[in-house]
């Protein structure tokens, strides 16, 4: 056991130099001439990429541009134009980047055309075809419906059909005909990063946690942005190996755990940092979260890429009522072996939020651990205070043993 | 009893819905969207009603339930299902916003009693796949009914149903387009609200009853936008200002009236499916024709519109990222344009009608 041993990961590094090259990757391949893609966090892009599109995520770049001091000034900009300070502070932040072409970055990719699909929110299906007339580009959707239980199969047909016409449009523009052959390779790339996350993930079971959510927040960029490639494929196995090597020499994330935790809901970008400390100072281990875990998915198939591409991304946790997102917390909760629970209430994204006080009860009432709601915004800091998350948080450790 | 008048039934909805229930002995089918069919509940023998919003100061039962960044009409909706103030025999909702799809497992964790079904309709509209789509979301959900109401639906009732309620909107229809001709603005928001909650029949005997009264002659003519008008009183609120509404882009009113399917359809679930998911009339919440902003721009410059008010529900995402595409698309063909946001006010608050009077004026040069 090691349990005050070195916490931070070595990964870190590996993590800046692998988006810092994926940034260099796109801006390269565009003034080589392959198409660029502005695509939502649950995009197909396993799709673009067999046909040759590089795709670039706004969510993960408005993410960037929070956690940089950006995002005040990039929304007043969106805020001057008459967006409603009370839209998704990424759409905020991103609209303004656009419009600004401010960017931590460097600079910005045009993109060539733009890909949501409304499986992670209804806010996406606006975003981008705001974003696809500014760039006057071409904007394609996929239209998922949103279910309380499993998709059904006609909702997979439908959303079969719709990859199908995606994949025939994203050939022509990408130059590369999207053959089941190459998507299948795709996809298997696919999977094998999202077992290896799902491996990384499941490591914080262990006691104490080798890694806490708060490293899974910012250790997820690859399997958002890269995944379909070998490059998130290398950084998995490297991460999967540092933290299983933690987890044997009982290398602790937390020193001195003394309380487990699991988390719902986007992280708060603006307070992360200090939110990581208060949790360490007060022995509390953040050991897993719905929104790290949501890229976790088991079925996709490379023998049948388009149904299995088409099921995953219809089954995806966002896509799902209260009802089924209870079941996966409360899952996590046991899995984890985590005392208690804390739903972040998300200003700007109402699809995960609303039904959370519903949760809260149900999944207390189920495991018998301890909830928390907590008021905050995952990028925007004028609607994150310090304080008043501390002044939940405080008595809340307290309650689970844990505090300064 | 006396029977309300169509104004009446507007301004106060639930006390319609209550009363109409007790005197048929029938549960209701109670719907939270413009763009719900009634005519389904019909079919399972529910009275259809389909509850506009209804703001208030404080959701006591919502408020629990729902964080405060959740739009008034969402919110005054799960009110109507959680104080089980409506003998409600089902709850129908419908896929769009993320609040209003969000709606049914919100009222299910909360232990509401009544069953609550989603009909999942489409987001994309107009195309193949989504009257498809629409279709196999309209037989989900009819079989679900079947099975929480233990009865089967009755096609006869469907098909007449339709009918009936396709009259409704084709007299709707005319009052709306009427609206450029001189036709009252009063008349049609009330007509639009009552027959939210009305049966067909009695919906068209009243409107036949009762005398119109007279538009006003003055005013500055307008486009009205926005999705669920707050209540009757914000559209007396207004003409009171001033305003003269000549055209109309709410979910209220002309965007449900236009609804339409082919007369005596040889299936019913297909006719139905089509008059769901058309590219236009549609708002902002669903993904049609791209160049809605403009449509709209030129409708209301046809109509003669010289002021444009939207009205927006608070934390109401889909409107909030149209506005200002729209605002831009009405200023291109010179119709200056206000948002006015409401929340839990019926009518127009003090500020409110300061900014109206505003435009109003920048519009008469000090006149209105």
């Amino acid at each position: 056991m090691n349990p005050t041993g070195p916490r931070g990961l070595a990964a870190n590094q590996r993590l800046q130099k692998t988006i810092r090259n994926q940034v260099l990757f796109t801006r390269a391949a565009k003034m080589l001439g392959r198409p660029v893609a502005w695509v939502t966090s649950g995009s197909p892009v396993e799709i673009l990429l067999a046909a040759g599109i590089i795709p670039f995520y706004p969510e993960n770049h408005a993410a960037i541009c929070s956690a940089r001091n950006m995002a005040a000034d990039l929304s007043d900009v969106a805020e001057a134009e008459g967006y409603s300070r009370d839209l998704c502070s990424y759409f905020r932040i991103d609209r303004g980047a656009m419009v600004t072409q401010k960017t931590p970055l460097g600079r910005m990719v045009a993109p060539d055309v733009v890909l949501a699909s409304n499986n992670i929110c209804g806010t996406v299906q606006h975003w981008f075809s705001i974003t696809a007339r500014h760039f006057e580009v071409p904007f394609w959707f996929v239209d998922t419906p949103f279910t309380e239980a499993s998709p059904s199969e006609s909702d997979v047909a439908y959303v079969r059909d719709q990859l199908v016409e995606l994949a025939e449009q994203a050939g022509r523009l990408g130059g590369r005909r999207v053959t089941e052959q190459r998507l299948s390779r795709v996809v298997a790339r696919s999977r094998e990063a999202l077992v290896l996350w799902r491996e990384v993930l499941a490591t914080a079971a262990a006691r104490p946690a080798p890694l806490t959510s708060f490293d899974a927040f910012v250790h997820m960029a690859p399997i958002v942005s890269m995944r379909g490639t070998r490059r998130a494929v290398r950084y998995y196995r490297h991460l999967l190996a540092e933290v299983s090597a933690r987890r044997t020499s009982g290398t602790a994330a937390v020193p001195q755990e003394r309380a487990r935790v699991v988390w719902d809901n986007i992280a708060i970008w603006p307070a992360h940092r200090e939110l990581k400390r208060a949790f360490k100072q007060a022995g509390v281990a953040l050991v897993a979260d719905t929104y790290t875990h949501a890229w976790t998915v088991e079925h996709l198939d490379p023998s049948d890429p388009f149904t299995s591409l088409a099921r995953v991304y219809t089954d995806i946790l966002l896509n799902h009522g209260a009802l089924h997102r209870h079941k996966v917390l409360a899952r996590m909760v046991r899995e984890f072996g985590a005392d208690g629970f804390i739903l972040h209430s998300n200003r700007s994204c109402k699809r995960y939020s609303l039904g959370q006080l519903g949760v809260k009860r149900a999944v207390s009432d189920e495991t018998g651990a301890l909830g928390v709601v907590i008021e905050a915004d995952m990028a925007d800091p004028r609607a994150v205070s310090i304080e008043h998350l501390m002044q939940r948080l405080n008595p809340f450790f307290e309650a689970l043993g844990g505090g300064t | 009893m006396p029977t309300r008048c169509l104004r009446d039934v507007a301004l106060d909805p639930v006390a319609e819905a209550l009363e109409r229930a007790a005197t048929r002995s029938r549960r209701i089918g109670l719907a939270f969207a413009g763009d719900f069919p009634l005519e389904l509940f019909e079919a399972f023998g529910l009275h259809g009603v389909c509850l506009p919003a209804t703001p208030r100061e404080t959701y006591p039962q919502a408020d629990a339930v729902l964080q405060a960044y959740t739009c008034g009409f969402v919110r005054s909706c799960a009110e109507a299902v959680l104080a089980s103030r409506l003998p409600a025999g089902l709850v129908g909702t419908v896929s769009g916003c993320d609040a209003q799809t969000n709606l049914p497992g919100v009222l299910v964790g909360a232990g509401v009693q009544v069953p609550v079904l989603n009909l999942r309709l489409p987001i994309r509209v107009g195309t193949p796949a989504s009257q498809r789509q629409a279709r196999a979301a309209l037989v989900d959900f009819c079989h679900a009914a079947a099975r929480v109401l233990g009865v089967p639906l009755d096609p006869m009732a469907l098909t007449q149903a339709m009918s009936r309620y396709q009259d409704v909107r084709i007299r709707l229809t005319g009052l709306f387009d009427d609206l450029a001709n001189g036709g009252s603005a009063l008349r049609a928001y009330e007509a639009a609200l009552a027959a939210r909650v009305l049966d067909p029949d009695a919906w068209m005997a009243r409107l036949d009853a009762e005398p119109a009264s007279p538009a006003p002659r003055d005013g500055v003519p307008i486009l009205l936008s926005g999705s669920v008008i707050p209540s009757m009183q914000a559209v007396i609120d207004l003409v009171d200002v001033g305003c003269r509404i000549v055209a109309d882009d709410t979910s209220t009113g002309m965007r449900s009236a236009r609804r339409r399917f082919q007369p005596d359809p040889a299936d019913p679930m297909d006719a139905l499916a089509d008059s769901l998911v058309p590219p236009e009339p549609r708002g902002p919440e669903r993904l049609g024709d791209p160049d809605r902003p403009a449509l709209v721009a030129m409708r209301a410059a046809r109509a003669g519109a010289r002021a444009a008010i939207l009205l927006r529900q608070k934390f109401c995402d889909p409107q909030a990222f149209e506005a200002p595409s729209l605002i831009a698309a009405l200023r291109a063909v010179g119709i200056p344009a206000v948002v006015i946001e409401s929340d839990r006010l019926p009518g127009l608050s003090g500020r409110d009608r300061t900014v109206v009077q505003t435009l109003l004026e920048q519009e008469t040069g000090g006149a209105a």
